[in-house]
């Protein structure tokens, strides 16, 4: 959907001199995904819109620094986004998180496939490909901000190990999104 | 120290998907700053992971949300150089401003998330940002214009006094400032062209200072004049009046 990353990055254009209506229209489009992935790290939805709200008026704040050659608006939000929920949960130390963290309570992997554009279909189907723990770390550590000792908590496996899937999930990942496989 | 490829593109990777050790992380944030092709790897693989993101099903934000970020807005304009209106609330009604940066220190930093974003993002960009920033909060001016806002009746409900072109506004309350519940008094300048400017929101009683930008400061000594809307708690959600202008006044040179 080459489309919708063409009207974002106009709309962020827009943002940058000020237009509050681009705004608006930025956060309607952009919003729902970037709370996607907040209520998934964060596990508590009003914890999850707060960082949302901080992360949009970061994005407000510094629009005219989002730099269209340097990367799609949809990968500088989620950057911004990412890296707020992060802080947040390490401040609090998951401390409601991580004691309890088990498989049972980490969200659905499975509720992907019917979204989003080719691109990011292509992902999926590299994802798909890899190995089971490799692919639950990647995803345990980037989708819901997992450290590596929580991933190995999370899926019972030693450290070692999951290390060794996290970086050999990364790699293999690489060399199929880059092969356009 | 020189970063292999194979060892760049680790290292890349696991910054951004999130699994390096602490020290690791901020050994990569000061190297990002100079390492142009760690970066490239590390913009690159932000691109790839995010596209990971689209495929979640969404979540639509309650509708609250927006109205809060609607009201931060209104008072907090993007920060840069090339900004054509940057607006700062200085007191009192404005939501705290972010932790004001020191030109030259590393302070202007802030937190960790904002310049992981920048250091990917643009450093010169990020350093006009903290240029912006720096905005110093001056002592209160001599008035070069006033504005009274009055009611039906004649009597005063606001006294605005600017100095201009620095772009200093004062304003104080009188009587009968108190919006109903929920509700906010918004301040627009009215171009002699073009669709009004919003120059924040009014105080409900006392005073408060706003600093416009010298941009718009320049405007304003040629605007038609100035109005008051009847907005949502925390501003107009749209950047254009939604309500009611319920008052009117001309900038009068003092």
């Amino acid at each position: 959907m080459l489309d919708r990353d063409a009207t974002l990055a106009e709309l962020m254009h827009r943002c940058a001199t000020g237009d509050q209506g681009a705004f608006r229209e930025l956060y309607a489009l952009a919003s729902p995904q970037l709370l996607a992935l907040l209520v998934r790290m964060l596990r508590r939805r009003d914890l999850a819109e707060e960082v949302l709200q901080e992360a949009f008026v970061s994005a407000w704040r510094n629009a005219t620094e989002y730099d269209a050659g340097r990367g799609r608006v949809m990968t500088w939000l989620t950057t911004i986004a990412r890296n707020r929920a992060l802080d947040e949960l390490r401040r609090h130390k998951r401390a409601a998180i991580t004691p309890g963290v088990d498989l049972d309570q980490l969200p659905d992997e499975t509720e992907e496939e019917n979204y989003g554009p080719v691109e990011a279909r292509a992902l999926a189907a590299c994802l798909d490909a890899l190995p089971d723990g490799q692919r639950r770390s990647v995803q345990l550590a980037y989708l819901d901000g997992l450290s590596q000792d929580e991933i190995a908590r999370a899926l019972r496996a030693p450290l070692g190990t999951v290390k060794s899937w996290v970086r050999r999930g990364l790699v293999a990942l690489k060399r199929c999104v880059e092969g356009g496989a | 120290m020189k970063l292999t490829a194979a060892r760049r593109a680790h290292v890349a990777s696991a910054f951004v998907v999130g699994t390096l050790p602490p020290r690791a992380r901020a050994w990569v944030e000061r190297r990002l700053r100079h390492d142009a092709e760690l970066c490239f790897a590390v913009t690159g693989w932000q691109d790839h992971l995010a596209r990971w993101v689209e495929l979640l099903a969404p979540v639509e934000p309650r509708p609250e949300v927006w109205e809060a970020l609607a009201r931060r807005i209104v008072a907090n304009a993007p920060q840069a150089a090339s900004m054509p209106e940057p607006i700062t609330v200085l007191n009192p009604i404005a939501p705290p401003l972010e932790p004001q940066p020191q030109k030259g220190s590393p302070a202007w930093v802030g937190t960790l998330a904002f310049w992981r974003a920048s250091a990917t993002l643009g450093l010169a960009a990020s350093l006009a940002l903290a240029v912006g920033l720096g905005v110093a909060l001056q002592p209160p001016p001599a008035p070069t214009h006033t504005a009274v806002f009055t009611d039906g009746q004649g009597r005063p409900v606001w006294i605005l006094e600017a100095e201009l072109p620095e772009g200093r506004l004062g304003l104080r309350a009188l009587a009968a400032a108190q919006p109903p519940p929920d509700r906010a008094y918004e301040l627009w300048m009215l171009p002699a062209d073009g669709t009004p400017v919003s120059l924040g929101l009014l105080p409900a009683s006392g005073t408060a200072e706003l600093q416009v930008s010298t941009g718009l400061a320049q405007r304003l000594l040629t605007a038609a004049g100035l109005a008051v809307s009847l907005e949502p708690a925390g501003g107009s959600p749209t950047g254009q009046p939604t309500g009611p202008v319920v008052y009117q006044a001309a900038l009068a040179r003092t």
